[in-house]
């Protein structure tokens, strides 16, 4: 519905933008028009007035200081995080800076390459085709999540801050995670997912690190 | 959450962040321009707008640390690929939020949040007469009825109402038509009324 100023409104015209016109987010026609309306209308005026109030509420969430869960992040913490982000990020003056995703993504699934002796994913992206395979079984992931041995997990998470050797086998994954299909990505990231669920529930950076992983396979821009 | 930021009170920055978009804007634009430079204030501004937007979707602060972390290291590492593709900002938004609600392991921590800030509201702690504990106990409600909100209406209430994001500009975040978005803030704001006012009972 597009309503223009001179436009004379009923109810179910108005009824859809009330949530706009309560966040004043109407062009100024549109909104003169729907003004113009509810000047007329109780009915409408009050459905108005019912969202206005929910909108209000929804301000005592914002309540600094009252509570540690509703402030906002603490300068200290604030630098910890930063420090965190820039350790992780590529460095200043690489030429050609590979995003430390990819690197990180490579090397956890050249991990599970090497550690593999059975069949466990097949993905294919154009003229590339990555398997992954795994030692434990050749059932669907989520049947056998709980079988994740923990050595392997522990190893995948330590591999996440090892420096990761050059080789064609890593070169090769990088090629696939860069040219993957949007499809693709995300049944890595499935994978990946499953993998982290499979990790024992104390073993706090493997979740982490392959739950990362996991949106990062799916969010990060294509080449 | 209480035992992890002790004294936070001590630290509490100005909730005030608005009015510095043109400068955040340029320090975006030189950051995509290959100044690698003005990645750090760029971080530094944007991790706090970034940790509030998935603290309010996950209900979960450790979590929603994650996941600024997530999208400022992905960020860092994919200058070069946004040009003409979207705003540096709208893709920040998106990520945050798409890490948000993806995630399965988010999606756990935000029912145990709720889980806990239910238990809260529901009175297990005796109302005390100081005005602040009254509105602590008024924030948590309504924390628990945003979090308790579908995952689409809480991304479109949270960007719009605590980011201020206009609804033209929620619909690029999460690419949907402004139509869309402007029926899910609706819904979201009947349903979020509906439950505050049960709980007011």
């Amino acid at each position: 519905m597009k309503p223009d100023d001179d436009a004379l409104l009923d109810c179910s015209d108005v009824r859809g933008e009330l949530a706009a016109l309560a966040y004043d987010d109407l062009e100024p026609g549109p909104r003169r028009a729907a003004e113009r309306h509810l000047a007329a209308c109780a009915a409408c005026r009050e459905a108005l007035a019912r969202l206005e109030g929910a909108r209000a509420r929804l301000d005592r969430w914002t309540e600094p200081g009252r509570h540690p869960a509703f402030a906002p992040v603490p300068a200290p913490r604030r630098a910890e995080l930063l420090a965190g982000v820039a350790a992780a990020s590529p460095p200043r003056s690489g030429r050609r800076a590979r995003p430390i995703l990819w690197s990180v993504a490579a090397g956890l699934l050249a991990f599970v390459l090497l550690a593999a002796s059975s069949a466990r994913a097949e993905l294919a992206s154009g003229r590339l085709v990555l398997t992954l395979t795994a030692p434990w079984s050749s059932a669907p992931a989520a049947d056998r999540a709980d079988a994740l041995p923990a050595e392997l997990l522990a190893e995948l998470a330590a591999l996440r801050d090892a420096d990761l050797r050059a080789g064609a086998e890593r070169a090769r994954l990088i090629a696939f995670v860069e040219e993957a299909r949007a499809a693709d990505r995300r049944a890595l990231s499935a994978l990946l997912d499953e993998l982290a669920l499979g990790a024992a529930r104390e073993d706090q950076r493997t979740r982490r690190a392959l739950g990362e992983l996991a949106t990062l396979v799916v969010h990060a821009p294509p080449r | 959450m209480d035992a992890r930021h002790p004294g936070i009170d001590a630290h509490v920055e100005p909730a005030a962040r608005r009015g510095d978009e043109p400068a955040v804007e340029a320090l975006a634009e030189r950051f995509l321009a290959g100044d690698q430079a003005a990645f750090a204030p760029l971080a530094e501004r944007w991790l706090p707008e970034l940790v509030s937007l998935a603290w309010r979707l996950t209900g979960d602060r450790a979590e929603a640390e994650d996941v600024a972390q997530i999208v400022l290291v992905a960020a860092a590492g994919a200058r070069g690929r946004f040009a003409g593709r979207s705003r540096f900002s709208t893709w920040l938004y998106r990520v945050a939020v798409n890490q948000s609600l993806d995630r399965r392991r988010a999606a756990e921590r935000r029912r145990r949040a709720l889980a806990e800030l239910g238990a809260r509201a529901d009175g297990a702690a005796p109302p005390s007469p100081e005005s602040a504990s009254l509105a602590r106990e008024t924030a948590r409600e309504v924390a628990a009825a945003v979090l308790a909100l579908p995952a689409r209406e809480r991304a479109v209430v949270v960007l719009r109402h605590y980011h201020d994001l206009p609804l033209t500009r929620v619909a690029e975040v999460l690419d949907a038509p402004v139509t869309t978005v402007k029926s899910r803030l609706q819904r979201g704001l009947e349903r979020l009324r509906t439950r505050l006012q049960e709980h007011a009972l």
